[in-house]
């Protein structure tokens, strides 16, 4: 039984982690873009 | 830091932490031996908190950011639900689990799920800022 909530965990974190760096750089790339697009605009 | 995540920190994080901060002074006034340190159900209460605190938040974002809404939900109800069942093994006699191991794994999840909700705040406080800055 603990075996299993150990493998669990592992998949879980990874995943989690996973998640993590893909939306923290989403939210980068997205706002920097947007940023560039308004300074053109100006 | 942006208002955001400072409320983010303070009303979210610190409410979390509170059973393990009670915890930590039972620990601290008690002799040694009676009360432990470390518990995985307040790993598990911390993590609820921040998950189900990340959809109710998720859920006032507009429909430009459905994709990521998707993902966020999914990730947060998993969770919960893998949190709701480390609960329940806290509650089964210590021959079934491993206790301490339990108490490990609900911490790294915990770690996890502070990640996880730092990642979600730190959209939306950027969300935020453009809307401002758009007027």
């Amino acid at each position: 039984m603990t075996n299993i909530i150990i493998i669990a965990t592992l998949i879980l974190a990874t995943a989690g982690v996973s998640l993590v760096v893909w939306s923290l750089f989403s939210t980068r790339k997205k706002y920097y873009n947007e940023y560039i697009s308004r300074k053109k605009n100006d | 830091m942006t208002d955001k995540k400072t409320k983010w920190l303070i009303y979210t994080v610190l409410v979390g932490l509170l059973p393990g901060l009670c915890r930590v002074l039972a620990w601290i006034v008690t002799n040694s031996g009676i009360v432990n340190i470390l518990s995985p159900s307040d790993f598990v209460a911390f993590g609820l908190v921040l998950h189900i605190s990340n959809i109710n938040e998720v859920e006032h974002l507009g429909d430009e950011e459905r994709d990521w809404k998707t993902v966020q939900n999914g990730i947060s109800i998993t969770f919960i639900t893998f949190y709701s069942v480390l609960y329940t093994l806290t509650l089964v006699p210590d021959k079934v689990v491993d206790i301490m191991k339990m108490t490990y794994c609900s911490g790294v999840l915990a770690i996890v799920s502070f990640l996880i909700s730092y990642s979600v705040y730190d959209r939306i406080a950027s969300i935020e800022k453009v809307n401002k800055v758009q007027g």
